[in-house]
């Protein structure tokens, strides 16, 4: 079974179609690279997954559940004019999300780790893992702590369990949030351009620790720029561009050998630079 | 009359002006956080009634807002203020909840979109973000500007003469008039300077036990 399934995912701002229907599917412990120009879509993908922007239409299905799914409406009728007859009543399918309460649990379903960390600046490093634990899963303190401990082991932070975000380099906050996303122990960790905030070397602890979260299984769905590491690191690849998916598949394969003129055009500007 | 006579009347008096600034302190600051959500709220009648509230709260002298509240349930109403300090205490407090509010305001709409959107990700309620997240960031920034605000407020509260609340000054101004010595109205500001005195201290101590983050 699918983890996450997105059908015809349909997302616009006022006139702006951004994503214009998306179609992927991830199994358990893949790992899918968004590459992409900017403005293609990626970032509002990744943010409707998420649950911070609504579809207009579509559905998203994670483990098995539809927590966004479709319904048809009728659409509203246009005033008439003297003389028109009125048109046939008209349907559209729109996107049903839960109620409030409901998409604030289902949607943990859903890590994300933000490009600017999002740290919470007044908490240390152990508060920041262990405060929607206990709020949101009424986790007590002994057994958040025991989660993030085994956490910060993971991004290899444990020795900054007491430290302030502002005594952290920027790879560091980044590694306390990945750590912070998966003690809410997500279906799928979805990380919007982790490394972008970062120069060079930070960069590369920050992807390391993905790699490593990769063999430990963990399901992600990146969000980047770095294309090097989308071949080595992720499984698929999917190509977004003017809001449509315009090459999807084994991420050697699409990066190595773009079909579209599109991607070729992309992959060869980003190749160029990186030379 | 002696210095010691002088200083004990003053010392007495000293305690209308506390009162003042404790009500209005104690009532001003939740009712300022309330207006501060008011002027945020999604309806625009409430963001414009807000606008409209704070515009002339601020923009009249709390001394007329404190005779207004006096005397208008009277000459309107026919209800007369019998109680001379809930009326200064109604007018003080109103007055400071809306210079709470736009510092709560600013402090809030200071706090950056990606700390809600960490808070809805790991599936924070609302109240528990702004509670457990945005509040204690937005309190560490408003510390300089309510400090400021919470020292005008000690020597505002000698506005409340104008109504015949016995406090600090009225004290002295009557002193002055019935012994025929001027030199108690000047000593009066050994009172407010020890009073803002002891606020700047805590203030500082405050904004020091905050330091331990930045950002």
């Amino acid at each position: 079974m699918a983890v996450l399934e997105v059908v015809n995912l349909k997302k616009r701002f006022g006139n702006l179609e951004v994503l214009k229907g998306i179609d992927f599917s991830m199994e358990k412990g893949e790992v899918l690279a968004v590459i992409g120009s900017s403005g293609g879509g990626k970032t509002t993908l990744l943010r409707s997954l998420t649950f911070l922007e609504r579809i207009e239409q579509g559905k998203i299905i994670v483990d098995g559940e539809e927590i966004v799914s479709e319904a048809e409406f009728p659409v509203k009728a246009k005033k008439l004019k003297k003389g028109e007859t009125a048109p046939e009543a008209r349907t559209e399918v729109r996107s049903v999300y839960p109620k409030d309460e409901e998409l604030r649990i289902k949607g943990l379903k859903m890590g994300l780790v933000f490009q600017d960390f999002n740290l919470f600046p007044q908490y240390s490093v152990l508060g920041n893992l262990t405060l929607a634990p206990m709020l949101v899963q009424k986790k007590t303190k002994e057994e958040a702590t025991v989660i993030a401990e085994e956490m910060l082991e993971k991004v290899g932070l444990i020795d900054k369990r007491d430290a302030y975000p502002y005594q952290l380099s920027g790879g560091q906050k980044q590694r306390v949030a990945i750590a912070r996303a998966l003690c809410m122990n997500p279906s799928i960790l979805c990380f919007d351009e982790p490394t972008s905030a970062l120069d060079p070397e930070l960069t590369l602890e920050v992807l390391k620790v993905i790699a490593s979260l990769k063999k430990q299984g963990v399901t992600m769905l990146i969000v980047t720029h770095e294309i090097e590491f989308a071949r080595d690191v992720a499984d698929t690849v999917i190509f977004l561009d003017k809001g449509l998916i315009i090459e999807k598949g084994n991420a050697k394969d699409v990066i190595d050998n773009p079909q579209t003129d599109r991607a070729k055009e992309f992959l060869h500007k980003i190749s160029s630079i990186e030379d | 009359m002696t210095f010691l006579d002088v200083t004990i009347e003053l010392l007495i008096a000293c305690g209308y002006t506390l009162g003042i600034f404790g009500i209005t302190l104690v009532f001003s600051i939740p009712l300022g956080l309330i207006f501060s959500f008011l002027s945020r709220s999604k309806i625009k009648v409430v963001r414009i009634i807000m606008r409209v509230l704070i515009w002339i709260i601020r923009g009249t002298p709390l001394m007329l807002q404190i005779i207004v509240v006096f005397y208008v349930p009277g000459l309107v109403f026919s209800m007369p203020m019998r109680n001379r300090m809930l009326a200064v205490s109604i007018a003080f407090v109103i007055n400071y909840a809306a210079y709470f509010c736009e510092i709560f305001r600013g402090g809030i709409e200071s706090i950056s979109v990606g700390q809600y959107e960490a808070c809805q990700v790991l599936g924070l309620t609302k109240a528990q973000t702004f509670f457990k997240v945005i509040l204690p960031q937005v309190i560490k920034r408003i510390v300089p500007p309510m400090s400021n605000e919470i020292i005008t407020l000690v020597k505002d509260t000698s506005l409340a003469n104008i109504i015949g609340i016995g406090e600090i000054i009225l004290t002295a101004k009557e002193i002055v008039s019935v012994h025929a010595i001027i030199w108690p109205l000047f000593y009066t500001a050994v009172f407010y300077l020890i009073m803002c005195g002891i606020l700047t201290i805590v203030f500082r101590k405050i904004e020091k036990k905050l330091d331990y983050y930045k950002g």
